[in-house]
């Protein structure tokens, strides 16, 4: 792995057709400007992350809505036992 | 209305119970028209968010505060703009489950909830900043969960729209 030291205004080039600038540093943050042909996908880490999730709770992906119902019942007794105690 | 849908056959609807995900949710950005349907009869604890578009398509999203019921999303000031709300305390939330054939796999994200606007029906999936929410919590680490999901069940699922004041 590459670690290397910018300052703001300095910029990164990757392969031929990808920059990427220093915009405005501030404690704990970085703001990036990512110069990129459209082919490329250019995506926040934890948005793929979140989509990756998504995907696997499709319903597609569901053995069946029995396995739902029994997380139903589960939060129905999880709620019951939550308002019976004072 | 009516919507053919995989799980629930059949369901009548009116334009007013959708919800219109803005940009859709993460990774199925075409599609941003859900009807968010009840698995049980008046409870909105569990609810299935159908697509209108594909009816295929169709997430089981749980309301984070029957699981942790001090759930407090930090949403992002460009989120609580889009959503025209003054603060994150006026939506409604839900997060989405990983519904696995063993239960004890089960799995919900925390982190990125759809947040929905109660009066205008627009939502967004937001990715919140709180750093003790992750993309996956086992729905059996939460107290009691994991009892209820141990006990036989019996009792069937209703699909109802959801009510207009619920």
């Amino acid at each position: 792995m590459l670690i290397l030291y910018r300052k703001t205004g300095d910029g990164i080039l990757i392969g031929d057709n990808v920059r990427i600038t220093v915009v405005e540093t501030s404690s704990g943050g970085v703001r990036l400007a990512i110069d990129a042909p459209r082919d490329i996908t250019v995506i926040r880490e934890e948005l793929a992350m979140a989509a990756e999730v998504n995907e696997d709770s499709v319903l597609p992906s569901l053995p069946s809505l029995d396995s739902v119902h029994l997380l139903q019942e589960a939060l129905e007794k999880h709620h019951r036992k939550n308002e019976s105690t004072p | 209305m009516n919507i053919k849908t995989d799980y629930f056959g059949d369901v009548e609807y009116q334009e007013g119970d959708l919800i219109t995900v803005q940009e859709g949710f993460f990774g199925f950005p075409e599609l941003k028209r859900f009807l968010p349907l009840q698995l049980e009869k008046n409870d909105d604890s569990l609810l299935l968010m159908q697509s209108v578009e594909r009816r295929e398509i169709a997430f089981v999203t749980v309301a984070p505060t029957t699981l942790m019921p001090d759930y407090s999303p930090a949403v992002s000031t460009e989120d609580l703009t889009a959503l025209e709300a003054e603060d994150s305390g006026i939506l409604s939330y839900y997060a989405i489950c990983v519904i696995k054939s063993n239960y004890l796999e089960d799995t919900v994200n925390l982190k990125c909830p759809l947040a929905i606007h109660p009066k205008t029906k627009m939502a967004r999936q937001v990715m919140l900043e709180n750093q003790s929410y992750g993309f996956r919590h086992k729905l059996s680490s939460f107290p009691g969960i994991l009892k209820g999901l141990n006990s036989e069940s019996g009792g069937s699922i209703h699909a109802d729209t959801v009510s207009e004041n619920g």
